[in-house]
């Protein structure tokens, strides 16, 4: 049970919704494969460290109050997953082009080329500016979330998301052939 | 190009692989299973131990109540030899 005071300053007990592990996987397993595969670029591995951060889920579910509670665990428990696992694995991506899997909203279309291009150049990045780029442009979260979940100062993320940006900016500008393409 | 948006564009969520969800739902069934198994045995273990060291203390209860016996039918005929031989003095005399 958790507390939610009134207008009138009177605690009212709302009942903690009764959180099914089943459906949190199946809510949010594009969620924590996506971030892992984004880092990773490997599918077994991706799916090794997804499933781990499930079967952490299920010991936590309990103290977990919501589904956005759940979903930004998920988030949190990942990202520093991914980061301890960089640490200790060398990347060496084995999934084919052909298998890469799809896109859970593939209706905006972007450049294939460019597309594949950039997750290879963020699956380069050194951690753990590869987790705060992923955070910030596949989960939408701002810097001071990052910064929160991370436990690393916001000015932290900020300074690594800047460096990251021009070490990308670079390596496309190489790979084109041309400079200030990129904004 | 808009390398920001790009990015959003290239990061988007994947879908997880066919499957995933069942195979993460075995796993942890698997893993609560044996779980379960070594909690039962660590708790068969406890109570055989228990059981064992309860018999331990009633047989050397046993065996010091046995002993006590001993000791008292021992200086009991001790006694007994002593008064007879007492009686047979006095009676001499």
């Amino acid at each position: 049970m958790t507390e939610e005071w009134t207008e009138t300053a009177v605690p009212i007990r709302v009942a903690k919704e009764k959180l099914d592990f089943e459906q949190c996987v199946r809510l949010h397993e594009a969620l924590v494969f996506s971030m892992a595969m984004a880092s990773t670029r490997d599918h077994a591995v991706a799916e090794e460290i997804a499933q781990d951060v499930f079967l952490e889920l299920y010991r936590k579910l309990p103290d977990l109050d919501s589904p956005a509670h759940v979903a930004n665990w998920l988030r949190r428990v990942t990202a520093n997953r991914l980061i301890d696992q960089a640490r200790v694995r060398q990347r060496k991506p084995q999934t084919p082009l052909e298998d890469v899997p799809e896109l859970s909203s593939p209706q905006v279309q972007q450049d294939p080329w460019v597309g594949e291009l950039l997750r290879e150049l963020v699956a380069s990045l050194p951690e753990p500016s590869r987790t705060i780029v992923i955070l910030r442009y596949q989960e939408d979260m701002d810097p001071q979330d990052i910064a929160s979940d991370l436990g690393i100062p916001v000015g932290t993320v900020k300074s690594s998301l800047h460096r990251a940006l021009a070490k990308l900016r670079e390596k496309l500008g190489r790979r084109h052939g041309e400079t200030n393409v990129w904004t | 190009m808009d390398l920001e948006n790009e990015l959003r564009l290239a990061l988007r969520r994947t879908t997880a692989p066919a499957g995933f969800a069942d195979r993460v739902l075995a796993r942890n069934r698997r893993r609560r299973s044996s779980g379960l198994f070594w909690a039962t045995g660590v708790a068969a273990a406890a109570l055989i131990g228990f059981f064992t060291y309860q018999r331990y203390q009633q047989m050397a209860e046993e065996q010091a109540g046995r002993q006590a016996v001993l000791a008292l039918r021992i200086a009991a005929e001790k006694l007994n030899y002593a008064r007879a031989k007492v009686l047979r003095i006095s009676t001499e005399n």
